[in-house]
């Protein structure tokens, strides 16, 4: 093909030839997207199977080419692949995420809408497969889709994945790509340091919607590994970035003075910890064998806190070395506004907008309505977060400041609203039971 | 479909109408409130801009004729009624639209056995609705009459199906493989929907993660004691939010929180995964009821989604006499018991044993009502037919399964 490709998507593969064709497949059958302004590149990182020749036997209607590379880990062979990619807007797709009919489209219509910036696709877990350890994996990327979906979601770094993502290739090249001194693990969460500190906007398309077949390709042993590789990516990261710090588990672990604290001290001093993670690691295993929900999200926290303090002190070497690095960085916003939302949520939004705060108090006339706090690592507040928050984490107290300010109107000026006061009680409540409670005292307090 | 009954007689008399149940958009409410007069309080479903987000249970004793009905109205109404106005005055409320869903297209099963009167009103009610391709199939499951035939034959389009094998879940399975269309709607017979139900029900699908949908279902009457004193105690109602249950969030024997057979619709394509509605649960069987919540309970534990969509309304007309009800009370515990011994027995999961302890934890406290007669305002304390129903369930299904087995 002659013609420069529209759209290049990068695929960083490591001897797994059937599930990429899979992959492959999936991409031969979206619609929208005219295929031949496609090209796929297969980034094929120290593989030992069949990979290469597979790839160059499939028959796909979309330009197809192969970079090899003799192992580096993902993010240097996200970057080759990147480099090797001719079209304008990249996007990175794991071997083991499939996409649903309409993926593609999606992330082209994300970026017209929001030019410039980090289009995050959706990649949950397809359910397939049992047990408490595939239940607790579902768990952590449902909770993290979910929290991404939420209107007015405020994004951090540690929402960049890059298992389903676009940007513009220029965009990526300006950034510097990912940083390959983070060859395995948290690389995402580095670039997403970067992207939040730069304020390049991101946003989540739902839409972009692929199956993350993880039960193939996470098991136990595996993610216990990852553990390891995220504990010396964190120490890297933390040494990078010391902004984020307060962030990491390996910085909170030192702080929090617990049962964490006295056993990473523990294994700083004795340098042996092989038998340990070992135990810890059987534990895991062996609550995972049967229902037992709670004490195995435990145990695997258990292990996976061991595996990870394993690969931060082989980066950290000495106890002294940790306090350093865990001295506790200044904590405080760099900017700070308060607003009085009684001079009109247009008005607010626009200061929040301009302003760009780390932290914004919100008061009604003389009532407290609540506080956007600061948190390392995330966006600046923006005027597009105010009104989900309202009706939102902060109805509650919005409502009761509306209400001792006679604010709450009807449709007509002189209706006066109130929230009883036990509807304001329930404001915010989530589930069944909450739901059923309320309907109960309802019919209670009407006396039918 | 009809329970089983097993005590026909009735416990009290039947009261007149007390309660009316009113359907009030806020935005276009009615300058007063005729039932005022004539009712003694009143279910409202309450919506803004046509959209279902709330409720609220009024004493006419305590009404203020001298303020405006908005006022009213809003004083009785529920927190996720609040929470929808607080969006709509910050302009986050889209209003009505009704577009129609890009989400896979849908038919409408009805199963029904000897209940004309209802059965023509569910059909006008869903005749009512935009036409997006749906088609509406009527099982009629071992009818004693012929004139449920009739009454499907009278309406255009609607498609018949005969089922004389009885039980509510042989019904629904013939339903499902007559279906043409990926999701297939569920509605009772004695309900009626709103007119977007269905594509309320529909959007949910868009998420390919869903694998079933619940919606809201009202009261459409509540003119006896025991219709006000089902709605008392929980009634159909799973709340006004919507909610994504999975096995992340909701324990798999409390999925029937995301909706119920009154008012659900499902993928298809799961069936091949998760199998069909058990044919030795719910209505015309021993275990009484809860084909529903064991088909959800499967669908949590094979790690799918199930949506509750509120706006996903309908309507149903509540047993009428408290035999009818202490009947259906019962009827519940049976079939919950019924489904921790399938999970327990049949299927060899120990979860069943959490359920049962969680159970055991919420019923313990309850039994000193049995010595304080706090009743919830009925005329037998329910937790009577619970705990009956209770013991009655682990038999009961096992019976359920001989007779499906001997029959096949």
């Amino acid at each position: 093909m002659t013609d420069a490709p529209a759209l290049s998507i990068v695929i960083p593969s490591h001897n797994r030839s059937a599930r990429l064709l899979r992959t492959l497949d999936a991409i031969g059958r979206q619609q929208d997207v005219p295929l031949q302004t496609v090209e796929v590149v297969v980034v094929a990182d120290g593989c030992v199977d069949d990979t290469v020749a597979a790839v160059r036997a499939c028959d796909a209607p979309f330009a197809l080419r192969t970079v090899e590379l003799p192992g580096l880990g993902p993010s240097p062979a996200r970057n080759r692949g990147a480099e090797a990619a001719r079209a304008p807007l990249l996007l990175f797709l794991d071997d083991d995420v499939e996409p649903v009919p309409g993926w593609l489209a999606a992330h082209v219509q994300a970026h017209e809408r929001m030019a410039g910036g980090f289009v995050l696709g959706a990649y949950p877990p397809f359910p397939e497969g049992q047990g408490e350890f595939r239940v607790h994996l579902r768990r952590w990327w449902r909770t993290h889709f979910s929290q991404l979906e939420e209107p007015g979601h405020r994004f951090t770094f540690r929402d960049l994945l890059t298992g389903n993502l676009s940007a513009s290739r220029d965009l990526w090249h300006s950034l510097g790509g990912l940083d390959e001194s983070l060859p395995r693990a948290h690389e995402d969460w580095e670039l997403g340091v970067r992207i939040i500190a730069g304020n390049v906007p991101l946003s989540y398309a739902p839409d972009a919607f692929a199956w993350h077949h993880e039960y193939e390709t996470a098991d136990l042993q595996g993610m216990l590994r990852r553990a390891t590789e995220e504990g010396r990516s964190d120490v890297r990261m933390g040494a990078k970035h010391p902004a984020i710090k307060e962030q990491l588990p390996i910085w909170r672990a030192r702080r929090r003075g617990g049962w964490k604290y006295r056993l990473a001290r523990r294994m700083f001093r004795s340098p042996d910890t092989e038998p340990l993670r070992r135990r810890a690691a059987g534990l895991a295993a062996g609550f995972g064998g049967w229902s037992s929900g709670p004490l195995f999200v435990r145990a695997f926290g258990f292990a996976q806190f061991v595996h990870y303090m394993h690969g931060a002190i082989e980066e950290l070497r000495t106890l002294e070395q940790w306090k350093a690095f865990a001295t506790r960085a200044p904590r405080t916003p760099r900017n700070s506004l308060l607003i009085d939302l009684a001079e009109g949520i247009e008005q607010a939004e626009q200061r929040l907008d301009h302003v760009r705060p780390e932290e914004a108090r919100l008061v009604l006339r003389g009532s407290q309505v609540g506080l956007l706090p600061f948190e390392a690592g995330a966006e600046p507040w923006a005027g597009r977060h105010l009104r989900p928050r309202l009706t939102g984490r902060v109805a509650q107290p919005f409502l009761k400041a509306l209400d001792e300010n006679g604010l709450l109107q009807g449709t007509q000026m002189q209706e006066r609203l109130q929230v009883p006061a036990s509807a304001r009680r329930h404001v915010g409540e989530t589930g069944y039971h909450a739901a059923a409670a309320e309907a109960v005292q309802q019919w209670r307090k009407a006396g039918l | 479909m009809r329970k089983e009954r097993i005590r026909p007689e009735p416990l009290a008399a039947e009261k007149p109408a007390r309660v009316a149940v009113l359907d009030l958009d806020v935005l276009d409410l009615p300058p007063r409130i005729e039932q005022a007069d004539s009712h003694a309080g009143a279910l409202a479903l309450l919506r803004i801009a046509g959209r279902p987000c709330g409720q609220a249970v009024l004493s006419f004793a305590h009404w203020r004729h001298d303020r405006p009905v908005i006022e009213n109205v809003t004083a009785g109404a529920n927190a996720p009624f609040w929470e929808a106005w607080l969006r709509y005055r910050l302009g986050e409320w889209e209003s009505d639209d009704g577009a129609a869903p890009t989400a896979p297209a849908a038919d409408i099963v009805i199963c029904t056995r000897d209940r004309p009167d209802d059965l023509r009103k569910c059909l006008q009610g869903l005749m009512a609705m935009p036409q997006d391709g749906q088609e509406i199939i009527v099982v009629d499951n071992a009818s004693r009459t012929e004139e449920t035939r009739h009454i499907v034959e009278s309406f255009a389009g609607v498609r018949y199906l005969r089922e004389d094998r009885p039980g509510l879940d042989i019904a629904r399975n013939t339903g499902l493989r007559a279906a043409r269309h990926e999701v297939v709607a569920f509605i009772d017979d004695d309900a009626a929907p709103d007119r977007l139900w269905l594509r309320r029900l529909r959007r949910n699908f868009d998420r390919p993660s869903v694998a079933a949908a619940g919606g809201l279902t009202m009261p459409m009457e509540l003119e006896t004691e025991a219709q006000i004193g089902f709605e008392r105690v929980g009634g159909l109602g799973r709340g006004f939010r919507h909610v994504l249950y999975d096995q992340t969030n909701c324990d798999a024997f409390r999925a029937w929180c995301a909706g119920a057979g009154v008012n659900m619709a499902l993928r298809r394509s799961v069936l091949d995964r998760i199998g069909w509605f058990d044919e030795a649960l719910d209505a015309g069987t021993q275990a009484f009821a809860g084909g529903d919540a064991d088909f959800f309970r499967r669908i949590i534990n094979a790690g799918w989604q199930i949506a509750y969509d509120p706006e996903a309304l309908n309507w149903h007309r509540h047993r009428r006499t408290m035999a009818e009800l202490e009947q259906q009370i019962f009827g519940y515990e049976v079939s919950n018991f019924a489904i921790m011994t399938k999970s327990l027995v049949y299927e060899r999961d120990a979860g069943a044993l959490g359920a049962l302890a969680r159970w055991l934890r919420m019923r313990a406290p309850q039994l000193v009502t049995l010595a304080t007669g706090r009743r919830q305002g009925l005329p037998f304390n329910p937790l009577v037919p619970q705990m009956r129903g209770a013991l009655a369930g682990p038999r009961r299904y096992r019976a359920a399964v001989k007779a499906l087995r001997s029959r096949d």
